[in-house]
């Protein structure tokens, strides 16, 4: 009879103890590239070059209308190669450097680059 | 003549382990009162060591309180204004103009008070219960990996000798120390904690990291095409607080990167926005 008094304190116990840890989980970091851009979008193709996390291409129209622009699995010593490509082919390229450009963001690692109609295209930016 | 971690270490090895707590004591109780001031972190720990283990003695306490009372290393000078001050002399931030004149100790009063304001009911209360973001600060282990790294980049050799000195003294008045920061074994070494979950519930610790993540943020905000300072302290505070892609997007609104009053007007369309241009200002004072 004891058993049965004790079990659902037991059981409470349980499931605070599982929310705890729930409410404590950690995760794969994430770096984010955030596109800051001022003024009219230049035409182009962007190409996000992350590494060993892999390679991302859009419009450059599209990277400046909030598509999203993630790399998973940042071990924060990763820089990110940003290569604009113009529509006559000629190409710019901005490293976007760990811990200076790159910078921890509450849920991961964030960084911005700075897009414009006039040269540079493309650079890094800070907040 | 200083009394050397050296030969503090040559003393106690020399001695059989039944008797190094009578050694420690002699040590102690043989040094001047400069020479007790002079021992280093080390040589804290290694006396403490002997002091503490098996059956202490009363000797043994008389002693722990002789080193204690004339040691540098004192658990009350570990203030809220000693983390504050020793962030600011780091080189990391040390030439940002916004950090020297609009950080101090009344500001992270402010954050602390501003994000009590904010939490849920199950942060702040609990070890077990708290979120993902933790303690006074409502920091993330992420934050904390940005303050230990190295000077230029983090607060890491400055937070490496800040924690090894809380823990001397935390160790003569008996406190208990983060995991894993000192090794007996093979031969006693201290490691600067790493892991935030170790650290934010030791306020005085919590109080450097929270200090050296806030500085560090607005130090970055302090960029030369920014002129005003409290534009950058209030870019640096909202950092400190929420996603750079919600600044971003303001930024990106109002066409303005440099100046805080049209992004702020930008965030003020959305209550969430207007949320965090109250916390800029209520952690900024104005």
């Amino acid at each position: 009879m004891a058993g049965r008094k004790w079990a659902p304190m037991a059981l409470g116990l349980a499931v605070l103890i599982g929310l705890g840890l729930w409410l404590n989980r950690g995760g794969e970091m994430t770096v984010t590239v955030l596109p800051r851009c001022i003024g009219a979008v230049p035409e182009g193709t962007l190409v996000f070059d992350a590494g060993p996390m892999g390679a991302q291409r859009m419009p450059v129209a599209a990277a400046c209308s909030g598509e999203a622009i993630a790399f998973t699995g940042y071990d924060g010593a990763t820089g990110i190669v940003v290569t604009y490509i113009a529509p006559d082919g000629t190409e710019l390229e901005v490293t976007l450097l760990p811990d200076s450009d790159i910078a921890p963001d509450h849920d991961g690692y964030a960084t911005i680059l700075d897009v414009q109609t006039d040269a540079p295209q493309i650079a890094a930016g800070r907040i | 003549m200083a009394l050397t971690t050296a030969q503090i270490e040559a003393k106690l090895k020399a001695a059989s382990w039944m008797t190094r707590d009578n050694v420690a004591q002699e040590i102690i109780t043989s040094a001047s009162i400069s020479d007790l001031n002079s021992i280093d972190a080390k040589g804290v720990f290694l006396l403490t060591q002997e002091l503490d283990s098996g059956i202490t003695s009363n000797l043994d306490s008389a002693a722990k309180s002789l080193l204690r009372d004339n040691s540098q290393y004192d658990l009350k000078d570990f203030t809220l204004a000693k983390a504050v001050a020793t962030v600011k002399a780091c080189s990391t931030v040390a030439s940002k103009p916004a950090v020297a004149t609009l950080l101090d100790v009344a500001m992270v009063k402010r954050l602390y008070a501003a994000e009590k304001k904010r939490m849920s009911w199950n942060e702040g209360g609990s070890r077990w219960i708290d979120g993902d973001s933790i303690g006074r600060g409502q920091l993330k282990q992420v934050a904390f990996a940005t303050v230990i790294k190295p000077e230029q980049q983090g607060f890491g050799g400055t937070w490496a000798k800040y924690s090894e000195a809380y823990c001397a003294a935390a160790r003569l008045a008996g406190k208990q120390l983060p995991t894993g920061t000192l090794r007996t074994q093979p031969s006693l070494s201290f490691t600067a904690p790493s892991q935030y979950a170790t650290v934010y519930f030791i306020p005085e610790l919590e109080d450097f990291v929270v200090a050296a993540y806030l500085a560090w943020n607005i130090g970055r905000s302090n960029k030369g095409s920014r002129r005003s300072l409290k534009d950058a302290a209030s870019f640096g505070i909202a950092l400190y607080h929420t996603k750079r892609s919600v600044i971003t997007d303001a930024q990106t609104a109002s066409g303005q990167t440099d100046l805080w009053a049209p992004v702020e007007a930008e965030l003020r369309k959305t209550a969430k926005g207007a949320d965090i241009c109250d916390y800029v200002k209520e952690v900024l004072g104005s």
